[in-house]
């Protein structure tokens, strides 16, 4: 009966134990870089001397870096992340279209070579890559000792995540292979939950760090194309052009055939007066 | 009256002058300047320009139709100073495609349709035949010898210009009747 008792103890206090093992503690990272895309194995970046040559209206692509895992970011979520980056430049004159580049066209470290052949497929001259770096650290608070009450596991916060998100649109000119501009957009979310549910909001909470940093990320982006702007025409970082038919830039003029129409009436206004 | 419309019209003497002497593109009707608050523009992009060479012909084109109109222009070119941000306003937003803009052909266009109401059967055939042309540039999109590489006609100023011309027009119209009245 005391063997049993022990026995029944021992196999209780292991399981209950057992609660702190089946959460993940540490942390968790998901990244995809620009650099280990565009450059794999260490290669130096390579610039060719000049400045890029973009021609008005532009095409641009726009992809997430293909990272080694994506870990729960899916290729549905990453299109309705892109989504909104597209909507708020859609309306830009000098854009004539926005393409949204699945991951799937690129390969991990493919290079300025793959990006070039999605460019192509694509018909883009510049394309916004965005890179992402998410950690995700998880710690157990005082109140994890109620886990021992096994419906504490249910009830009560006694897990904390703290999940720290960084989007990075890198513009780079295709043909030039040169970076245009780049723009960052942080999150930083913190929350607790049971243990029972904590894969589930920490799941939720990476999940709105994408989409806060790309909150933050967007207005950031239109800032530096605007300071990009600004350095084309102070700097001559770019030299650009305008494709046949595009109205960007406009003239108040008549046209010489206008000028002669109103030169003729003006004529025979005067000789009618004489 | 004759003082204020002697004051409007050395204000628009000034802004042709101040606007075409400072550089372009500090002056300019520049679209995303605008959204940040550099009101200026409002006045100023009616009245720079792209090249010594379309400030002549755009200053030919007005002397031409103020030949047409004759004398009674003087109130129409007075109008211009007040004019020109309306015309600014309205490319902002009738025609979003359009980034950056310089000329004084949108307020010419006004004063066409001063030439049409004070010029007589000329006024009235030169403002046929002006808009013809606006049909013809807003089809074909057809470029001007007399504007730089890479620059075409804004012809949506042209037409913010007659509407504004129109109203003008309509304006005076009001003010004699009530006159008229008095």
């Amino acid at each position: 009966m005391k063997m049993k008792t022990i026995l029944a103890t021992l196999c209780a206090s292991l399981a209950l134990t057992g609660c702190a093992s089946w959460f993940e503690q540490g942390s968790k990272a998901q990244r995809g870089t620009v650099v280990e895309y565009l450059y794999p194995k260490g290669e130096a970046p390579t610039l060719k001397p000049g400045t890029p040559e973009l021609r008005l209206p532009l095409r641009v692509g726009i992809a997430f870096v293909p990272g080694e895992r994506f870990g729960d970011l899916t290729e549905a979520d990453r299109n309705q992340l892109l989504s909104r980056v597209k909507a708020a430049f859609a309306n830009r004159p000098y854009i004539s279209a926005i393409e949204i580049i699945p991951t799937t066209y690129l390969r991990p470290h493919g290079g300025f070579d793959n990006l070039q052949q999605a460019a192509r497929m694509f018909n883009v001259d510049v394309v916004a890559l965005l890179s992402y770096d998410q950690v995700q650290f998880n710690d157990s608070n005082r109140l994890s000792l109620l886990y021992w009450t096994i419906i504490g596991a249910y009830l009560v916060n006694g897990d904390q995540y703290d999940v720290n998100t960084l989007v990075d649109a890198s513009v780079f000119d295709v043909s030039s292979r040169q970076l245009l501009f780049r723009a960052p957009g942080t999150s930083q979310i913190k929350g607790s939950s049971p243990i029972v549910k904590f894969s589930e909001a920490s799941r939720a909470a990476r999940s709105e760090g994408f989409n806060q940093a790309v909150d933050q990320l967007i207005p950031q982006l239109d800032r530096e194309l605007e300071n990009f702007k600004v350095r084309i025409k102070e700097e001559k970082v770019a030299h650009v052009t305008e494709k046949r038919g595009y109205e960007g830039r406009g003239g108040g003029d008549s046209g010489l055939a206008g000028l002669a129409l109103i030169g003729l009436a003006a004529v025979w206004r005067l000789r009618r007066a004489h | 009256m004759r003082t204020e419309q002697n004051v409007l019209l050395a204000i628009t003497a000034g802004l042709v002058l101040v606007s075409n002497l400072l550089p372009g593109d500090g002056v300019e009707y520049d679209r995303a300047a605008l959204a940040h608050g550099e009101l200026w523009r409002l006045w100023s992009g009616q009245f720079c320009h792209w090249s010594a060479l379309h400030l002549v012909g755009n200053l030919a084109a007005l002397t031409g139709v103020a030949i047409v109109a004759g004398r009674t222009i003087r109130r129409w070119l007075a109008l211009l100073p007040i004019a020109a941000p309306l015309l600014s306003v309205f490319l902002y937003f009738a025609a979003p495609s359009l980034e950056r803009y310089r000329g004084l052909s949108g307020l010419v266009a006004l004063l066409v349709v001063g030439a049409a109401i004070e010029g007589g059967t000329v006024g009235r055939l030169l403002a046929v035949a002006y808009l013809g042309k606006l049909a013809f540039d807003a089809t074909t999109g057809s470029p001007s010898t007399l504007l730089p590489e890479g620059i075409v006609i804004a012809w949506p100023a042209h037409l913010g210009g007659i509407l504004l011309g129109l109203l003008a027009a309509f304006g005076f119209r009001l003010s004699a009747a009530a006159d008229g009245s008095e």
